[in-house]
């Protein structure tokens, strides 16, 4: 019998012990691996989609390797102290403390192999997966699953770094404490003292920080005053309030639900060994549901974002892209007649539905408020109330002095209107720059105006401006479906603009035919007319300058619908992902924490049925113990988060929409958490000696 | 005096086990018990006295044989209704205490009445009474980690007693217990027979307590091997025990 001979007989022992924290550490790799999948996936960061999600994917990357930091540690803390009459017991024999960190480094070393190995495996084989299923939901066609050798590095890289702390915590723990102390470790370890008034500070900072999220999120202005141009910093400041106020808050809200029941002794006696064992084992309890409330929160922040970005556009693209086709003819750019548009369409074997030549003037605004004169930056166009009519089939009457503001989104035509309306007709590149530089050097009104030389230019006066919402154009900016609006004026004000440069768009349907031949006739019968065969190779160019052909693509509403798809399909997609790994992380803390709790429970369980409790009291006990775990996080994590969300729709009309496919979400959020509930619950049961 | 505790031709068999051989723990034990009796129950380790303990407080079935007590036959309960029977007719001492980490002192005293719905002022003023009995009156916000094994003790007993039980079983009370904390003890162990009339059974090896008892079953094999009734002091009987036990020893070997 030699040493190593123990140190095996030790492993082989405390096996199932063993197997529990290689398991949750070969998750903890896991994760890591299939977030570095995502992270350093050259092929989605060609995707310009992920340029829009990189930030979240990197502010993603504090909230993971925090959470591989923490729950790293706390098993490792937990997996010591709960040997410590192991540990003890080797010690009163006369092992010395080098022996006894010769064997922990020795179970250490299985342990680190282990878990990378099959972190590693268990990584390739789930990220695959994902990306899989993921995919094929999204429609994306496209492979798009990469791994680097940098997904390696950072995997292997802050497990062994969290690892390797660890082991030092262990060491001190062995050589500083007497031996009594290691041995009553596991008794003592949920021992934690409550603090009534940090705990009541940190609920109050709580909600605070909540309410000023929110409030900075919808436009308080008392607040947005307060914060003047800071407007990240002061969000980033609230969520760091929030994320460790939550720490001490859930501390004092175990403490307070203690202290309501102990002022009612027969609701106390009914649960009291739930109640006791709620402050007995106060720290772990409060870890646990800290960690698991915040994993769950930020899982469904994530998902919920991404789910609700795709839920909007998929929303609103019919808005902003009402026809078929558009073919936008302005600066000499596009030159084609509607006979020529039909002659191709017929060609192709189709046949043109409705048809309109729209014509407007492209024009820059200025709005005057009461002390302020600002530029309104938004693509927009002057447009006759005759051109207007015809091409909507409406009777609106504008009067000369006044301006009707259409615009394409919805809920827009509610904002109030407290301002003069300053529009500039110019070519598009001068109007352009002019915006710009005023944006550099604001001026005010008059001296805007004077500079203005001969520029054309209308005024309105707030009282003869009125709103309007129509999907009047297939619109597009820079950004994908950028809103635009219209600016509807008298007959007699439109001819005084003759002179200027006039664009028509030529919007249509198809009654029938193949969509995709025709745009491909249309487009080459333009690229002719241009006098350029290598214009608009991919869809996915850059749009919004007007006096450039390639930016000028004629729109097709299939193929902007599957850019969309495409883009939204890819946030979408990373944004699911990174909710995914943090809801199984929550998961895999919420199994640790029943493996661990089990032993003990099984122990006070044997007892309880000696003092004569029956299998349905000991069931409801531990049913209790298990709820609270479960459920009380997805209150705790949820509910913020929903309110956050909530906050950040209130850009739209379609909050409401958008709100409830988050709450479907949640829906969905606790039905999985009740199916794992249902069934760790009976594997409880057992573990603890009872019969399900 | 009617009998509290009858036991009837009980036996109680191990089956084999990874190739042992199958062990009769119990063989085909009959006795009875009145109401207001002290017994100790002796006899070498391996005998079968923690396998009778069991077997009448239900924590164990027989292999055959018949328990019944307070005119009840245990074996006919069905398992909730034993668990409500050991709730309200048995208390129960443990060698170690057995003890729940969680609750104070007085929550675990309180701990078989609050299971049983009992209304909470009438918990209050019963486990005051039962703490004062015990004198751990001064104990109870504390928890079992603060105090001695000797306090610890005093709890348990208070605990087994608290819901008036028919019988009070003691599992080798004063095994972890020091020789003036186990006096301690078995003084309130006689206290309770004596002024609170509980019937006792009790299993120990340590003749000093059984000393106390007013009557000693001494068991070998799974047998009973002979009765012995306490008369007049308890020097005298203290004497008697470890004369048969030094006697049965002697059989042994």
């Amino acid at each position: 019998m030699t040493f190593t001979h123990i140190v095996s007989k030790n492993l082989r022992y405390n096996f199932k012990r063993f197997l529990s924290y290689l398991f949750v550490n070969s998750f903890v790799v896991a994760v890591l691996f299939m977030y570095g999948s995502l992270l350093f996936n050259e092929i989605l960061a060609k995707d310009i989609a992920m340029k829009l999600v990189s930030d979240y994917i990197e502010i993603a990357a504090y909230a993971i390797i925090l959470f591989s930091i923490a729950f790293v540690s706390y098993t490792g803390i937990y997996f010591v102290k709960s040997r410590g009459k192991e540990f003890g017991v080797y010690l009163t024999l006369g092992m010395t403390t080098r022996d006894l960190m010769r064997m922990v480094i020795f179970e250490s070393f299985v342990v680190v192999i282990g878990s990378a190995i099959c972190g590693i495996a268990a990584g390739l084989l789930v990220s695959k997966l994902f990306y899989l299923i993921l995919a094929k939901i999204l429609g994306l066609t496209a492979d798009i699953y990469f791994i680097s050798y940098k997904t390696y590095l950072l995997s292997l890289g802050v497990f062994l770094f969290v690892f390797l702390c660890n082991l030092l915590f262990t060491s001190t723990f062995i050589r500083k404490l007497s031996i009594i102390q290691i041995a009553k470790a596991s008794s003592t370890k949920g021992l934690a003292k409550s603090r009534p008034v940090i705990g009541g500070v940190a609920a109050v900072v709580f909600i605070a920080s909540l309410w000023s999220f929110h409030a900075t999120l919808t436009g308080n202005e008392w607040l947005n005053d307060l914060m003047g141009d800071d407007q990240s910093t002061w969000l980033l400041a609230d969520m760091m309030a929030m994320f460790v106020s939550l720490y001490f808050a859930i501390a004092s809200g175990i403490d307070a639900v203690r202290a309501i029941f102990a002022r009612f002794p027969a609701l106390y006696n009914r649960n009291i060994l739930i109640l006791s064992s709620l402050s007995h084992r106060f720290f772990t309890y409060k870890v646990s549901l800290y960690i698991v409330s915040l994993l769950i929160a930020l899982s469904l922040f994530f998902t919920g974002f991404g789910l609700s970005i795709y839920s909007y556009t998929k929303k609103t693209i019919d808005e902003y892209v009402p026809f078929d086709f558009m073919i936008e003819s302005t600066h000499g750019i596009n030159v084609i007649g509607k006979n020529e548009i039909k002659a191709i369409v017929e060609a192709n074997g189709g046949a043109v539905g409705t048809f309109s030549a729209f014509e407007y003037i492209r024009n820059e605004n200025y709005r005057a408020f009461s002390g302020q004169f600002v530029y309104f930056n938004k693509a927009s166009f002057i447009v006759s109330e005759t051109n207007f009519n015809k091409h909507m089939n409406m009777s609106v009457d504008v009067a000369p002095d006044e301006l009707l503001l259409v615009h394409n989104q919805k809920g827009e035509e509610q904002e109030k209107v407290d301002y003069d309306s300053l529009l500039t007709v110019e070519p598009w590149r001068a109007g352009n720059a002019r915006a710009e530089a005023f944006r550099q050097n604001p001026t005010n009104a008059d001296r805007f105006v004077k500079s203005l030389g001969d520029i054309a230019r209308l005024k309105y006066e707030q009282p003869k401006t009125r709103t309007m919402y129509a999907s009047f154009i297939d619109s597009y900016g820079n950004v994908e479906f950028e809103s635009v609006m219209a600016n509807v004026v008298d007959d007699s004000v439109y001819d005084s603009l003759r002179q200027e440069e006039h664009s028509t768009a030529y919007l249509f349907n198809l009654k029938s035919g193949d969509g995709s031949a025709i745009f491909a006739a249309l487009l080459d019968a333009l690229r002719d007319k241009n006098n350029d065969q290598s214009l608009w190779s991919t869809a996915q160019a850059q749009l919004g300058v007007k006096d450039q052909a390639e930016y000028l693509r004629p729109i097709y509403k299939a193929e902007r619908i599957d850019v969309m798809l495409r883009i939204n399909g890819f946030m979408f997609f990373s944004f699911a992902f990174m909710g995914l790994l943090f809801l199984m992380s929550s998961i895999v803390v919420l199994y640790y924490k029943i493996v661990t709790d089990v032993d003990e429970e099984k122990e006070k369980i044997s007892l309880l049925k000696k003092i004569g409790l029956t299998g349905a009291e000991c069931r409801s006990y531990l049913q209790a113990h298990l709820a609270i775990l479960f459920f009380t996080p997805l209150v705790i994590g949820g509910i913020p988060v929903l309110f956050l969300l909530h906050a950040s729709f209130g850009f739209t009309v379609y909050a409401g929409y958008l709100m409830a496919r988050v709450l479907m979400l949640y829906g969905l959020f606790a039905l999985m958490n009740t199916v794992f509930y249902l069934t760790l619950r009976k594997k409880f049961f057992r573990g603890a000696g009872l019969a399900a | 005096m009617s009998d509290i505790i009858q036991v009837d031709r009980l036996s109680k068999i191990y089956r084999s086990f990874k190739g042992a051989k199958e062990v009769k723990a119990l063989d085909n034990i009959s006795f009875t018990a009145a109401k207001g009796d002290f017994i100790g129950i002796m006899g070498p380790s391996g005998s079968g006295k923690t396998s009778l303990l069991n077997v009448l407080s239900g924590v164990d079935t027989a292999t055959s044989g018949e328990v019944t007590i307070d005119g009840k036959s245990i074996a006919k309960l069905t398992k909730d209704d034993l668990a409500l029977f050991r709730r309200r007719q048995i208390g129960y001492i443990f060698q170690d205490f057995n003890l729940l980490d969680s609750l104070t002192l007085k929550e675990n005293i309180a701990l078989p009445l609050i299971l049983d719905h009992v209304p909470a002022q009438q918990i209050e003023s019963r486990v005051d009474d039962m703490m004062s009995f015990f004198g751990i009156a001064d104990l109870a916000g504390k928890y079992q980690y603060h105090v001695s094994g000797g306090q610890k003790q005093r709890v348990a007993a208070a605990r087994a007693l608290i819901p008036e039980p028919a019988v009070v079983f003691a599992d080798e009370p004063t095994g972890n217990l020091d020789s003036k904390s186990a006096s301690d003890i078995m003084d309130m162990l006689t206290q309770m027979n004596e002024q609170r009339a509980s019937t006792i059974l009790m299993v120990t090896h340590d003749a000093f307590a059984a000393s106390y008892c007013k009557r000693i079953i001494f068991i070998k094999d799974g047998q009973i091997n002979l009765q012995i009734q306490r008369a007049g002091d308890r020097k005298a009987f203290f004497d008697k025990i470890l004369e048969i036990l030094s006697v049965m020893r002697g059989d042994a070997q």
